[in-house]
């Protein structure tokens, strides 16, 4: 009887709808996760242009890093020939020159990289959203050494613990609190400037007495020597990196327009 | 349509229909998640072969890294022969020739490695869409060691700091601006050449006072056959990275023919 009820039943089902129905449902559910799917990428290509946005600010800032190094470098670098030029010899350079020159020479101003929306775009793998192969290219090239980090920049050459262990600490003290650093806004924080003359109201006696004792040292001119060199390889490759940093931000604006 | 026919069948007491219909949607969301399903994994294969045509890219950017630094190693160590030539007084070098190897034997370039597309495969755990276990095992291998931080390669030999302590600066500036390094385009960002042959326009005394100065230092030709030393193992080093480099690639390329 159960048997003969449930081939009534199948006879009288519509088979036709059953399908119907099965065939809705299937592609009910798959649209439903396609169309979400689909705004999903929308907000990704959204997600993108901030993302490109915010990697043409830390660009901005790189730039701005590397300029304000750059400055600061030459007036480091003047100081540190004027030096090499009074032991030389330079009679026009005066004994207080001479010692402030000593002195500023050692003074450095260390740059940083602005790499926080690149790190976002990498740990998150967002930067498969980028849809320009090149301008992936040009991004993971910027972005493959880290130019704040090299050895080259972040080399401190010996001639500052050499200066700043031998100078009378009474002279470093009027030096750094006249001449010393003048913070500025760099890249949304601060940097530094150096100033490019420097006076002090000290005693002549005091500069000569200092001088003198510098010119003794035998090895003052090695380590002044070597610190010019430090920071011209500084210097070249900033200036190269700020080359690649403008390409970029060319590309990137190219991209966008 | 779903909704109407059941509450229809319920009303109807037709038990039967509404078991069919509760195998519709149970089969439909069933099948409609697992179209779906195959549907990302099919996206999954895409973007394992996109992750693994960038690590590619990543690969030739490496190769191009470690080429570029062992021209630039080549050229430096023939300066650095010609220095020791001239130390040793043999295969007559001129004074001119002698202070400008002395000063390119010190030249370092550096190599930097990209790693971007492993650590965010990494990072985002992508890495597991690579189906085959062999292709795997040689990334993790290639990549567990970061070339560009080895310290063979990182190594700068102290005779870089003792020539150009030495040297005077207006002689050092010379051959820099005559023959430093030339930028030239690597791996979408910036590396350098050095030019191998070097001439300067220097005819005063200055040339030959430098030479014999630098004769007469007894830890010339010790800080020198250091410095080739340290060169040779770095070369031999970056030959084999890139050796590395080369065969992964073909392994990528034999995976996604």
């Amino acid at each position: 009887m159960l048997l003969r009820n449930v081939t009534k039943h199948v006879k009288n089902q519509n088979w036709l709808a059953v399908w119907l129905d099965l065939l809705i449902v299937v592609f009910g559910v798959f649209i439903g996760i396609q169309v979400s799917n689909w705004n999903e990428q929308r907000v990704g290509e959204k997600q993108a242009k901030n993302l490109i946005q915010r990697l043409q600010l830390d660009i901005q800032n790189d730039l701005e890093v590397i300029a304000s190094t750059i400055a600061y470098q030459d007036v480091v670098r003047n100081y540190s020939i004027q030096a090499i030029d009074a032991l030389n010899g330079d009679e026009s350079v005066s004994d207080e020159q001479f010692v402030i020159a000593a002195y500023q020479a050692s003074q450095i101003n260390p740059p940083w990289s602005n790499r926080s929306t690149f790190n976002e775009i990498f740990s998150t793998g967002q930067l498969n959203l980028l849809k320009s192969d090149d301008l992936k290219d040009s991004i993971l090239g910027y972005y493959s050494d880290d130019w704040a980090k090299q050895a080259i920049t972040v080399e401190v050459a010996p001639y500052r613990k050499f200066i700043r262990s031998l100078m009378p600490f009474k002279v470093q003290d009027a030096i750094r609190s006249e001449c010393g650093d003048i913070a500025i806004q760099v890249a949304k924080s601060f940097g530094a400037t150096l100033p490019t003359r420097c006076d002090l109201g000290l005693a002549d006696e005091l500069f000569s007495k200092t001088a003198d004792f510098l010119r003794q040292q035998p090895d003052l001119l090695f380590e002044l020597q070597y610190q010019v060199s430090v920071n011209d390889v500084q210097v070249f490759n900033l200036k190269n990196f700020a080359k690649v940093a403008e390409n970029l931000l060319t590309a990137i604006r190219d991209y966008q327009s | 349509m779903i909704l109407r026919s059941v509450s229809k069948h319920v009303k109807e007491q037709n038990w039967f229909a509404v078991f069919i219909d509760l195998l519709i949607v149970v089969f439909g969301v069933f099948i409609g998640i697992q179209v779906s399903n195959w549907n990302e994994q099919l996206a999954g294969e895409k973007q394992a072969s996109v992750l693994l045509n960038r690590l590619q890219a990543d690969l030739k950017n490496d190769q191009q890294s470690l080429i570029a630094e062992l021209n630039y190693q080549a050229v430096v160590r023939k300066y650095a022969m010609r220095a020791v030539d001239a130390v040793n007084d043999e295969n007559t070098v001129s004074d001119e020739q002698f202070v400008i190897g002395a000063y390119q034997a010190s030249q370092i370039h550096g190599t930097w490695s990209n790693r971007a597309t492993y650590n965010e495969m990494q990072s985002t755990g992508h890495v597991n869409l690579i189906k085959s276990e062999s292709l795997k095992g040689m990334i993790f291998a290639y990549y567990s060691e970061d070339f560009a931080q080895n310290q063979f390669i990182k190594q700068v030999a102290p005779y870089r700091e003792f020539i150009r302590g030495v040297m005077p600066i207006a002689i050092q500036d010379a051959i820099k601006q005559a023959c430093g390094d030339v930028v030239i385009e690597v791996a979408n960002t910036f590396g350098s050449r050095l030019p191998e042959t070097c001439e300067l326009d220097m005819s005063d005394e200055s040339i030959p006072v430098t030479a014999a100065m630098l004769r007469s230092k007894p830890e010339m030709l010790f800080n020198l056959q250091y410095q080739i030393a340290v060169n040779d193992t770095q070369v031999f080093n970056l030959k084999n990275f890139l050796g590395e480099s080369l065969k992964l690639e073909d392994a990528i390329k034999e995976f996604q023919p």
